[in-house]
């Protein structure tokens, strides 16, 4: 399987100096199978950087297929979706995948509204866009590759939380969630074996200021993976004050910390641009 | 009077190495002047989370005046991670002009749902006061400084600012079309249209009336802020996307002998590279004299005297 990476912020995008290393887009995932389908999770403004790249795929000038999972209605999950070229471009078919609890649909639709979007809607967009609900349950079968999706608690909302598998691998995305206990033994439950997870690291504080305090970023997301008993973590969807020496120092912090159990998980920044194969 | 600039970006934040030089952030600038606790903010793209900071560091400015140009999302989307709004302390006043089809408080409503943010309009401590104006008259407020507007071409709808202190005189243009082949307003246009049919005989005075209203604003301004998100090929190829290339700014500027054009709203794709050759390019003109707006920088106005 293989797993890229453009866009690793949560809240806003912060371009610039300061996060030039780990990347100041935010959230956007991909990933490939090995015929070359692709399905991309959430739709931040990483998103349509990477759709810059994928139009050198003959495919995506109007034959192509792009499957998109949303996990949040957040601006951050969803922002880049206008600027999302293959979207744009008439013959190609974006299928986007949403868990029954949440309603993705709606959520574009009024974000593409005439006063927002020069677009007005989404039907004006070239390509054919179809949304697919499913429920906790139900897989998502494309090419070799079976998702599942299960949503949890956030704020005053839901998040949806992506299993993929391949024959040989398992890879979670768990791309924002306020843990409580019952949430965290449901997740370490669903990510369970997992190769990789890759986690929300934001642990909470206010949410505009600049200088709140990052000391348990990254925490709860160690606790998860090493009871989890995954072989990797990848931390995600930093906080728009952090620069790329806040989030070595955070990454340190989780290395060493008392909540990691399993001496042999190994932690990572997700960082714009890298990408990984299991 | 001082502009400083905070995002020079439009349609979509972009970050990375090629774009560091210039900046990534949406569109947001900002004017203030000597001895005037008052800073007037024009648009809310990204480039307003880092004026928030500043404006919280710095702590001198106490009144904060926002108008936006529009409210497609790279002229609004920074709104809710401007901090001073969840301070008190700031008096802040949100301005819209009263027009069809606009709505600042559904714009508002919709910018702090539920749906897209986890702060809502309650979360605000700052003292925020909504003003709906009626943009044929110009508007004083405090600090002295007088506001006026008028249409610009895009799609929806958008307002040109101009915003004049103690006779020092900064107009803000952006986004536009140019006034030469179509009116663009509530109607989507799906397809390049064909330039060597435009303009219809029935656009053709709403054009005129248009391009005189922005000439009739930028009447003797210091400085114009105009968008040129497009060089000549993009325009060609969507003219209906609405946005200008710098030709179509310098025309204006022209015409109303204005001194310093600075080129803005910058297409997401161009490089530093670009933008340092474009500026490379307009660099010898004097009049008016031509740069490419970069994020974190100022420009001052000094012709009364008083920054
Ligand atoms: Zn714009
Ligand atoms: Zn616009």
């Amino acid at each position: 399987m293989k797993i890229s990476f453009h866009g690793v912020r949560g809240f806003i995008p912060v371009p610039g100096a300061r996060t030039l290393c780990y990347g100041g887009n935010t959230l956007s995932f991909g990933v490939e199978t090995e015929n070359g389908s692709l399905v991309g999770i959430d739709a931040g403004t990483g998103l349509s950087t990477w759709s810059r790249a994928l139009m050198a795929r003959a495919d995506m000038r109007g034959s192509g297929k792009f499957n998109l999972i949303i996990t949040h209605t957040g601006y951050e999950h969803v922002q880049g979706f206008s600027f999302f070229i293959p979207a744009l471009v008439g013959g190609n078919t974006v299928n986007i995948y949403q868990h029954n609890d949440i309603n993705i649909a709606d959520v574009l639709e009024s974000q593409v509204a005439a006063e927002f979007s020069p677009m007005q809607t989404l039907s004006n967009f070239g390509s054919d866009i179809k949304f697919f609900s499913y429920k906790s349950d139900e897989i998502i079968q494309i090419d070799e590759l079976s998702i599942v999706l299960q949503t949890f608690p956030c704020g005053n909302s839901k998040s949806t939380a992506v299993k993929i598998q391949d024959k040989n691998s398992t890879a979670v995305f768990l791309t924002q969630v306020t843990h409580n206990t019952e949430s965290i033994k449901k997740i370490i439950d669903f990510s369970s074996g997992a190769d990789i997870l890759i986690h929300d690291s934001f642990s909470g504080g206010d949410i505009t200021n600049s200088s709140r305090d990052f000391s348990n970023d990254g925490q709860q997301a160690v606790e998860v993976a090493s009871a989890a008993g995954v072989s990797k973590l990848i931390l995600t969807r930093y906080h728009h004050s952090l620069d790329d020496k806040n989030l070595e120092d955070i990454l340190k912090r989780c290395i060493d910390s008392p909540s990691n159990k399993n001496p042999e998980l190994c932690i990572e920044l997700s960082r714009e641009g890298n990408i990984i194969l299991i | 009077m001082k502009v400083s600039f905070w995002g020079v970006r439009g349609s979509i934040p972009i970050s990375g190495v090629t774009t560091k030089k210039y900046g990534g952030n949406t569109s947001c600038i900002s004017i203030s002047s000597d001895n005037s606790d008052s800073l007037i903010i024009l648009d809310a793209g990204t480039g307003i989370r880092e004026l928030g900071q500043t404006i919280i560091h710095d702590n001198t400015v106490k009144n904060i005046h926002i108008f936006f140009t529009h409210a497609h999302w790279d002229h609004i989307q920074g709104l809710v991670y401007f901090e001073p709004l969840y301070r008190s302390g700031y008096k802040i006043t949100i301005y819209s002009p009263v027009k069809e089809g606009k709505s600042i408080e559904r714009i508002l409503d919709t910018v702090f749902g539920d749906a897209f943010s986890r702060l809502s309009r309650n979360d605000w401590n700052a003292d925020v006061r909504i003003i709906e104006f009626d943009d044929s008259t110009a508007l004083t407020i405090k600090g002295g400084y007088t506001i006026s507007s008028s249409p610009l071409n895009h799609p929806w709808d958008a307002d040109a600012y101009r915003i004049e202190h103690n006779g020092n005189v900064c107009v803000y243009v952006t986004d536009t079309a140019p006034f030469d082949h179509l009116i663009l307003g509530h109607e989507f246009i799906g397809k390049s249209p064909d330039l060597s049919t435009l303009p219809v005989s029935g656009e053709i005075a709403s054009l005129e009336k248009m391009k005189s209203g922005l000439i009739n604003l930028c009447n003797n301004a210091d400085l114009i802020v105009y968008d040129t998100m497009f060089l000549s090929d993009d325009y060609n190829r969507n003219p209906h996307w609405g946005h200008s290339t710098p030709e179509h700014a310098i025309e204006i500027c022209k015409k109303v002998n204005a001194d310093h054009l600075v080129l803005f709203h910058h297409a997401p794709e161009r490089t530093d590279e670009m933008l340092d050759q474009m500026s490379e390019k307009y660099s010898l003109s004097r009049n008016p004299l031509i740069t490419v707006a970069r994020e974190n920088t100022s420009v001052f106005i000094t012709k009364s005297g008083e920054q």
